[in-house]
């Protein structure tokens, strides 16, 4: 498996992932999603990869059950080998305590969830554009 | 004393942004590209990080981003992310370092310290423009920051 293609998703609502997954399949298929319920699950399956193959990205929700999205940011930015990772948090706040909070914890950007899925396509558009085009990251070099 | 909220610290409608460059060439092709791509945005130029820092205690409008050089004189790319993510309401702007360097440890280290993104600096003005293109259609359209306007 080839991680540079790779983004780990963890988000703790079922229809928000599949509607995502269904977007990048339809903008982006070369993109490979893996999806998490929860930050536990998440930091389990990005301590247990090979050594040194890290996924091209995070997107991260805030609000989830039993560890919120800051908490799982704290706890990447805290470790030695994840910390290089970028993680944009994709959330439906809106709040501007929550945008610079996120930033503040070590957020590689900050997005609201779209309300209608042509947004949801434009949004996986600019992303792949910026993060897999635009952007050089570690597990590329 | 309460802290001023984000939007008090943002009067003006045109989003900011910061240009960290010891080169007066890329300067010069930061300043041209932004006039005459991007009227819409209001940019700052430094010709290091020691005066964008000096500058910071003064600002009354922060940036909704910040582009920052690597290799610069008296204060490097480094030095200056590390004092920038060292201040509260400073680590909350996204700094994207955009360096002609492609030196992984110097990439590693960048993001270790908090950099938001790494880019390689293009060496024309098209090229350029291009990439500012490509790039504010991330930052103005999805991403949000707190400093946006």
């Amino acid at each position: 498996m080839t991680y540079n293609n790779v983004i780990f998703t963890a988000d703790d609502d079922e229809d928000d992932r599949l509607l995502l997954k269904q977007a990048f399949d339809q903008q982006s298929p070369e993109c490979q999603l893996v999806f998490f319920t929860d930050g536990d699950e998440l930091l389990s399956a990005l301590m247990n990869l090979p050594f040194g193959e890290l996924p091209r990205l995070i997107i991260l929700d805030l609000n989830m059950p039993r560890m919120s999205g800051f908490e799982v940011l704290k706890r990447l930015k805290a470790h030695p080998r994840l910390r290089i990772i970028p993680v944009v948090v994709m959330t439906t706040s809106n709040r501007a305590e929550d945008v610079a909070l996120s930033y503040q914890s070590g957020s590689s950007s900050f997005v609201t969830k779209p309300t209608s899925y042509d947004r949801l396509l434009e949004l996986v558009k600019v992303t792949r554009q910026y993060w897999f085009e635009t952007v050089t990251v570690f597990s590329e070099l | 004393m309460r802290n001023a909220p984000y939007s008090e610290l943002n009067p003006t409608p045109h989003p900011l942004i910061y240009f960290v460059d010891d080169d007066p060439i890329d300067r010069q092709l930061y300043q041209k590209s932004f006039q005459r791509t991007f009227p819409n945005h209001d940019i700052e130029l430094f010709s290091s990080g020691f005066e964008m820092m000096a500058a910071t205690s003064q600002a009354t409008r922060l940036p909704m981003l910040i582009f920052l050089d690597v290799k610069m004189p008296l204060m490097d790319g480094f030095e200056t992310l590390m004092s920038l993510k060292a201040d509260r309401k400073w680590s909350a702007v996204p700094v994207i370092m955009l360096t002609v360097s492609r030196e992984p440890q110097e990439l590693k280290l960048c993001y270790q310290l908090g950099a938001q993104s790494w880019v390689t600096k293009p060496e024309s003005q098209e090229a350029m423009e291009q990439l500012m293109g490509l790039i504010l259609s991330y930052w103005d359209t999805a991403a949000r920051t707190p400093y946006t306007t």
